[in-house]
């Protein structure tokens, strides 16, 4: 079992980061981001605005030519159960794992 | 402020490389000896389903593609799942570009790669995913020029049936990560941070999994230029979507990874709609900024 150093965190996609992504993480360092104690967290009001301010993003021509073709399934994939009949594994994620975000905001 | 994060009190954490990354498990200290189930299980999927090893199921069954093939599990269900995915994102998602993904350089593991990798180009085919037959039994009929490639969905799968496995086990809670690919089990919410191109949020993650896609991972090069693992099924080439990561929200680490993986291949307009469709929640940036589509769990620190 391993002490955790106290400098890491639970990190989602965190792997490899590449030196662009390692520059913009020590400039992060910086705002010294992380993680409280598990259980006392405050609710936070909202910080995000929409995909507005930030956004700044275009959608390249090549995209925007496909976006019939590639409109997706009326599948219910997304919502599916877990994979489990299929894996051959059994049961399920926890209680709240069927259930939307209850709540909360996000910021980018 | 500066603060630091520490293995939650009354919690044990165990990191070990499989799959490719560094699988991270934390259960209750009290359940310690369950960690065993999880490496074991992770374990077993890599032998099975790697790309990279001749003996694992996955090889067995691209090597006999154009003839039917019996396949076991974890492989059948994996691949059907991929197959559902695949349907369910008209092919945006696609198990079966193992073939593109050689011809590009990413033939090895991909710490192996190296400073440049071989490039030849990429082999013509005339069947797609369309094509690959799931028969009773787990007879599965591949065609003579696919080959299968199911890296992030079984990983997603893996943290999924860990989970499932610790449930079983009657562990109360727990956090399984697979290279920052996560879900967790139980009701008490869980710190984590997700990184965008502009910032990073700390979020209280209770239910559910979020898995990132991104194209600033696993690049590497070759006499032609820089590659990176997204593939876009439209071009066989790398995606060159406007987003450079995306991190979804969503109730299993499968759906998640998927999702996450459609999303950047389509790009921030696209993208964004198929998110909203699907009422999944997600951070999708750009080079230039980062936005959020729908209700993301609730946040305690980060960047505006």
């Amino acid at each position: 079992m391993t002490q955790e150093d106290p400098e890491q965190m639970v990190t989602a996609g965190g792997e490899r980061p590449t030196r662009g992504s390692l520059e913009r993480r020590l400039a992060l360092l910086k705002r010294s981001v992380i993680v409280v104690a598990v259980g006392s967290f405050a609710a936070v009001a909202s910080l995000a605005a929409e995909r507005t301010a930030a956004h700044g993003a275009s959608t390249p021509s090549q995209q925007t030519n496909h976006v019939n073709q590639y409109q997706d399934g009326g599948d219910d994939y997304f919502g599916y159960a877990p994979y489990g009949d299929d894996s051959g594994s059994s049961g399920s994620l926890g209680s709240g794992a069927g259930a939307p975000p209850a709540a909360g905001s996000h910021a980018s | 402020m500066r603060r630091s994060w520490t293995v939650p009190a009354g919690t044990v954490a165990e990191r070990f490389p499989a799959m490719g990354c560094e699988v991270l498990v934390i259960v209750p200290a009290d359940r310690v000896a369950h960690i065993g189930t999880v490496s074991a299980l992770f374990a077993e999927w890599e032998a099975r389903l790697s790309r990279f090893r001749p003996d694992s199921d996955l090889c067995r069954l691209n090597a006999a593609a154009g003839r039917p093939t019996w396949v076991r599990q974890p492989l059948l269900g994996v691949l059907r799942r991929a197959l559902r995915a695949a349907r369910a994102t008209r092919g945006v998602f696609d198990p079966t570009l193992a073939r593109e993904l050689e011809a590009l350089g990413y033939a090895t593991t991909f710490s192996e790669i190296g400073d440049r990798a071989a490039e030849r180009p990429v082999p013509a085919r005339a069947a797609s995913w369309h094509d690959v037959r799931l028969g009773p039994g787990g007879l599965v009929s591949l065609p003579a020029d696919l080959a299968v490639d199911l890296g992030g969905i079984a990983k997603g799968m893996a943290v999924d049936a860990a989970l499932a496995a610790l449930r079983a086990e009657d562990v109360p809670f727990a956090l399984v990560s697979a290279g920052g690919d996560l879900a967790v089990l139980g009701e008490r919410p869980w710190p984590v941070a997700v990184a965008a191109a502009d910032g990073e949020a700390v979020l209280s993650l209770a239910a559910g999994a979020l898995a990132t896609s991104s194209t600033e991972e696993r690049r590497w090069r070759t006499a032609h230029g820089e590659m990176h693992h997204l593939i876009d099924p439209r071009t066989r080439r790398p995606a060159t979507s406007d987003l450079v990561r995306v991190t979804v929200h969503a109730p299993t680490c499968e759906a998640a990874e998927v999702a996450a993986k459609t999303a950047l291949i389509l790009g921030s307009d696209e993208g964004v709609a198929f998110l909203e469709r699907h009422r999944l929640t997600g951070l999708l940036s750009t080079p230039g900024g980062s936005y959020r589509v729908g209700a993301w769990p609730t946040q305690t620190a980060g960047a505006a």
